[in-house]
């Protein structure tokens, strides 16, 4: 169930009202983050400051950064030979490119979600639930197992859907239950920040809503950042927005950043008005 | 890119400029009537009302379309919504003229139209206020939206002078009551006209910076 709207909702924009952001989840602090593939610059000087407990929506015509600079959030980036940053990311204010930082550890405080729903496809939606804490962690009971698995599958919308084919194949699911199944294996290990990345570019307009109603709920827990290439998705779903862009002066660069209320009704930048009003190129 | 939309937001502006000259030429219409108690081109002001309503509805209609459709934002969403804000105004200021034309057959039937002069002049600058503020919209020029707007004082210093003379006259000649409450009221719905007109000068505004306006 969403948390029940009013209609001072509407006119209220979380991102605009200081005391709308709450404790849940981590703040993610960007400092001067610039990002490498080789030789090759993508990303240039990112300054961002994600807010705890908010939706924030990454928007930017393709080839701007957006999914290299979530990338850099859990440094995920490095995995890539030959890929590194620069400049600093602090959740809590720890830096995770502290040379003592370990990645392992950093993954498992943040979740990520890829475009296409990427079930293990061998195993089963238990399995799936729990691929992460099996990866991460010492044995568990089963009973332990038992509890994350519908713990994980409620948050993520998903247990009433499943529950009675737990041990099926993931990959039996629809495209939709495939992602819920793909935000119930991320959020099972407990993260405090959530990465999406265009998660509901392959699904149609019912499971789309029904990820964005789910998103709703988990900001109550988690900080969430969504890249998504879907305007109507980043008015919709966040509740702040930055705007990227790569042109011929300069690779992916921030260009805005704010409410997505004010992002969306009075851009300040010229190139963002023309990018979400689709006048862009 | 959007084409076909930045050419439906502009036929949306162009209709709202043509139904805006459309009660302009109301306006006009009704004026002369009440000056030459022509009940005929009063009856055409009175009959022609059906389609400004209409036009009114079809605009609107026009304006949900592409706000369904295309699910503009930032400016594009503010001007469509300054628009549909503004079709209503430009109705009202349209009844106005259905107001100033049964008027005008009351003049064909023997009614003393008094302040005729301050009315006639608070007519013609009803329909100047309405197409300029209807212009402002559309062009989302800002500085036409706040010139046309500051024009209202004037409407308003005819209202205040009329009402005046027209209580004067009614204290002194009560023969007169009924004409001159006639009068009386009919200067009051024409100084409306003018606040309506600001109003669309705020959605003006508001089209063109995002900030609504108090003008």
């Amino acid at each position: 169930m969403n948390p029940i709207r009013t209609f001072a909702d509407i006119i209220r924009s979380p991102g605009v009202d200081e005391t709308a952001s709450s404790d849940a989840g981590m703040s993610v602090v960007i400092k001067s983050l610039s990002a490498y593939y080789g030789k090759h610059r993508a990303l240039e000087d990112i300054d961002l400051d994600v807010r705890p407990g908010l939706i924030t929506a990454i928007i930017g015509p393709s080839g701007c950064g957006k999914s290299t600079m979530i990338r850099c959030i859990n440094r995920m980036h490095e995995v890539i030979k030959g890929a590194y940053a620069t400049g600093s990311v602090l959740l809590d204010g720890e830096d995770i490119y502290a040379p003592d930082a370990s990645p392992v550890r950093i993954r498992r405080r943040i979740g990520m979600v890829f475009q296409k729903p990427n079930p293990f496809p061998t195993r089963t939606v238990y399995e799936n639930v729990i691929a992460g804490l099996r990866l991460n962690l010492p044995k568990m009971p089963k009973a332990e197992y038992d509890e994350t698995v519908e713990r994980s599958l409620r948050a993520a919308a998903l247990w009433d859907e499943v529950k009675d084919k737990l041990h099926s194949s993931g990959s039996a699911l629809s495209g939709g239950q495939q992602q819920r199944l793909c935000i119930a294996r991320a959020i099972a290990i407990e993260p405090e920040v959530l990465l999406l990345d265009e998660p509901c570019s392959a699904l149609d307009p019912t499971a789309t809503l029904k990820i964005e109603d789910l998103l709703f709920q988990l900001k109550a827990k988690y900080t969430i950042v969504l890249v998504t290439h879907n305007m109507q998705q980043a008015a919709r779903a966040s509740d702040m927005t930055a705007f990227m862009l790569a042109d011929e002066s300069h690779v992916g660069h921030l260009i805005e950043y704010g409410p997505t209320q004010r992002i969306f009704m009075e851009p300040r930048e010229k190139s963002t008005e023309d990018y979400i009003s689709g006048r862009l190129g | 890119m959007r084409e076909r939309f930045s050419q439906e937001l502009e036929l949306v502006g162009k209709e709202l400029e043509a139904l805006a000259a459309f009660v302009g030429k109301q306006i006009e219409t009704a004026s002369s009537a009440l000056r030459t108690g022509d009940i005929e081109a009063a009856q055409v002001v009175i009959g022609n009302d059906k389609y400004v309503n209409d036009r009114d509805i079809e605009i609107s209609n026009a304006c949900a379309v592409l706000i369904a459709r295309d699910q503009p934002v930032a400016s594009d969403l503010r001007h469509l919504i300054a628009c549909l804000k503004a079709v209503s105004d430009i109705e009202r200021i349209g009844d106005y003229a259905v107001h100033a034309a049964k008027r005008a057959k009351d003049v064909a039937g023997g009614m003393k139209l008094l302040a005729g002069d301050r009315i006639a002049r608070m007519m013609e600058l009803g329909a100047a206020m309405l197409g300029d503020s209807v212009r402002a919209l559309v062009a989302r020029d800002e500085t036409l939206a706040r010139s046309t707007a500051a024009l209202d004082s004037e409407m308003d210093e005819h209202k205040r002078v009329t009402y005046q003379d027209l209580l004067g006259i009614m204290a002194d000649t009560p023969e007169a009551l009924r004409d001159a409450t006639k009068s009386l009221l009919l200067s009051r719905f024409l100084e409306r006209m003018g606040d309506h007109a600001v109003t669309i000068c705020s959605w003006a505004i508001y089209s063109a910076s995002g900030e609504y306006v108090e003008l």
